[in-house]
């Protein structure tokens, strides 16, 4: 009895430990600006929307899609890479998010990307927010966050 | 020899109880609770004219496909779609225009990629696996 009550307390005294940790996981919360990207793309639903055209996408383009075969092929990776998608460009948009993924230089090493895939992706989300009538401005501020990330991407 | 193994075996059931804890009681984050999807490519056997390109973007239409790609040049069709609201036999169905094309799911040759999956899908995995909800 007395050693149930000790392990009933470790491991809640664990788990409180780990939850009270303020990991990767817990969300930054402070009031979105309505005037923010974030909320000028409609909000995280648009953004997830967008994010899934974008996946379809890539997924229909022979340049790049054997690229993605492993993703396509395991859920759970896909999983991570359409959660890490969302994240980066709702928390580079201004909204309510945390990016937990691997910087673009650390996920892209040893791939050897070239200029014309890289180009290629970008026409994917080009075409997943023309799909949804993303006005030019919103459209050029969104590629205005993702396009420098091409450095850390392309020939690595 | 019986204590350590006693020991250990204490710390391990510590460690799992910690962890089933853990699982169920952190904070989802916004991504997290999103519904997750599945994506699939999908191959049409004959060519497609560009009218039945869009014919087949419009039957994908449907609840539970969340995006489509149809590529006319590459005869594929692109889908995600939530895994627990629609079945790929219905998106087959839908892609073959009922029954006028014949459509089977694309498999990529072995490609060059890291076969290992990367560690943040391992831990999902495991953590979803010990949510009871
Ligand atoms: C602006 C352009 C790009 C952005 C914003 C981007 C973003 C990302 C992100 C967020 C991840 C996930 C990182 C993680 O899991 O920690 C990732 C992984 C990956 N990216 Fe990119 N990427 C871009 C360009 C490209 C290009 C051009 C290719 C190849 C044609 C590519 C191929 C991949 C692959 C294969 C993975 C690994 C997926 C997996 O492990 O399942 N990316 N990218």
């Amino acid at each position: 009895m007395k050693k149930l009550k000790l392990f009933s307390i470790l491991s809640l005294a664990l788990a409180l430990s780990f939850t009270a940790c303020k990991d990767d996981d817990t969300e930054i919360s402070y009031e979105v600006d309505p005037n923010s990207l974030y909320s000028r793309l409609g909000g995280f639903e648009a953004i997830s929307a967008v994010t899934d055209q974008f996946l379809a996408n890539v997924a229909g383009d022979a340049v790049i899609n054997a690229r993605f075969a492993a993703t396509v092929a395991d859920p759970f990776r896909l999983e991570v890479l359409r959660n890490n998608l969302i994240d980066q460009i709702c928390e580079g948009a201004g909204g309510p998010c945390k990016y937990k993924g691997e910087t673009m230089a650390e996920a892209h090493e040893g791939m050897d990307i070239t200029q014309d895939e890289f180009n290629a992706l970008v026409g994917d989300l080009v075409a997943a927010l023309d799909q949804f009538n993303v006005p030019e401005q919103e459209k050029n501020d969104l590629l205005a966050i993702l396009g420098p990330m091409q450095t850390d991407i392309v020939g690595k | 020899m019986q204590k350590v193994l006693k020991k250990t075996t204490g710390v391990l059931c510590v460690s799992f109880a910690a962890l089933l804890l853990y699982a169920n009681l952190r904070p989802l984050s916004l991504t997290e609770q999103n519904r997750p999807v599945h994506l699939k490519i999908f191959s049409i056997d004959e060519p497609v004219a560009f009218e039945q390109a869009a014919t087949i973007k419009s039957a994908l239409k449907i609840p539970g496909i969340t995006a489509s790609c149809v590529n006319a040049a590459q005869q594929t069709v692109s889908v995600t779609f939530h895994p627990g609201q629609i079945g790929e036999p219905e998106i087959v169905q839908a892609i073959a225009l009922q029954g006028k094309l014949s459509v089977k799911e694309k498999y990529f040759p072995p490609t060059p990629v890291c076969p290992v999956p990367p560690l943040q899908a391992m831990k999902n995995k495991l953590l979803k696996s010990l949510r009871f909800v």
